[in-house]
């Protein structure tokens, strides 16, 4: 899975532990979905979505779009 | 960004061992058969006693200075393999030098009547509950301290970013865990106790056991509310793995067990098994999940 997370963070001059603190997770978990070694569960991602004011699909999007047609 | 992942860190933890070595050998006495043999090769009882007291912290140093050396560039789960390997010599070695913690038994057997020699299985336990209540100290020291705390322990040039990104409000979880550790290594050393106590004087070391056990249990419950999606993935992940891999020595220890060719095999030996197991794939999966996620961080 790909995601906008690191560039949304970046706009808003947000550090990961801000964003951690915000989402009430740990800086480890923000990294990881950053790097793309984590996907994170349903209700995070809904919340994190919230918190950008965006819709999950303009956060996250599958590294094959095909394969979800 | 997140600024402090990029601080440079020192390896402060070279000079916090060499003063744990030199604490830990000053708990010791030089061990009657190597005296003997450097007292024969005509040294003074004084030097061969300062030589076999020196003599740990030198080696412990040196494996800690070895490790780095040979780990350097390679992913934190094959540093962590070194490091124990060389841990492992160095013990070896200290075992040879020094009995360690000599008033320790002593004053167990005062409280609690006389001890049997221990068997591999009461080792185990012993050595396991070294190992945690270790690692809970060091847990402890960052809980107290926070990134300065994790600087002071750090053996390696590189911090782990984690490290040093402690947050004050999970600095309480730290906390928890040391505790927790601690009352693990408590227990299991206290289970050990009661193994090798008389008859009459089981129930002691018994109640002990079971009191640490439920403190332990109780904070792994108050741990587990407070972590986070990722985090609990890790520990499920760890839990899985040491299943597989328990069920594998299982098997394996029944075969050797039906041959002959291996010791009963008793509740003692499934605890500590078990949970040597389990502290291995926790380092595992923690281990390999922060090397790639490092790995990935670097610029190409």
């Amino acid at each position: 899975m790909k995601n906008q997370l690191r560039v949304l963070r970046a706009q808003r001059s947000w550090s990961q532990a801000d964003l951690a603190e915000k989402l009430n997770v740990s800086r480890q978990t923000i990294n990881a979905i950053e790097t793309g070694r984590y996907d994170p569960s349903l209700p995070l991602a809904f919340t994190i979505a919230r918190l950008f004011g965006l819709t999950i699909e303009a956060i996250f999007s599958p590294e094959d779009p095909e394969a979800h047609d | 960004m997140s600024a402090p992942a990029s601080k440079p860190a020192t390896s402060r933890g070279v000079l916090t061992m060499g003063i744990a070595a030199a604490l830990l050998s000053a708990t010791g006495q030089a061990t009657p058969k190597t005296l003997a043999r450097l007292v024969e090769l005509g040294l003074p009882d004084i030097a061969a006693r300062a030589i076999l007291h020196a003599a740990p912290v030198i080696l412990i140093i040196g494996a800690v200075i070895i490790g780095r050396a040979l780990g350097r560039g390679q992913s934190k789960l094959v540093r962590g393999v070194i490091y124990a390997l060389c841990g492992m010599v160095a013990g070896f070695f200290t075992a040879y030098c020094l009995d360690l913690l000599v008033g320790v038994p002593a004053a167990i057997e005062a409280l609690n009547g006389p001890l049997a020699e221990p068997d591999v299985i009461e080792i185990a336990l012993w050595t396991y509950g070294a190992i945690v209540i270790s690692m809970g100290l060091m847990v402890a020291v960052i809980a107290t301290f926070g990134p300065p705390g994790a600087q002071a322990i750090n053996l390696e040039d590189d911090l782990d970013p984690e490290a040093l990104d402690i947050r004050k409000a999970e600095r309480a979880s730290f906390g928890l865990s040391a505790v927790g550790l601690v009352a693990m290594g408590v227990a299991s050393i206290a289970l050990s106790i009661a193994r090798q106590s008389a008859d009459g004087a089981v129930l002691g070391p018994c109640l002990i056991a079971i009191a640490a056990g439920l403190v332990g249990v109780l904070l792994s419950f108050v741990l587990w509310s407070r972590l986070d999606e990722l985090q609990r993935r890790q520990v499920v992940d760890a839990y899985a793995t040491s299943a597989v891999l328990f069920t594998l020595v299982a098997f394996g220890l029944v075969v050797a067990q039906a041959l002959d060719v291996a010791p009963p095999f008793d509740a003692g030996a499934v605890f500590v098994g078990l949970s040597i197991t389990q502290l291995v794939a926790t380092f595992v999966a923690t281990a390999s999940f922060a090397g790639k996620a490092r790995a990935e961080r670097r610029p190409a």
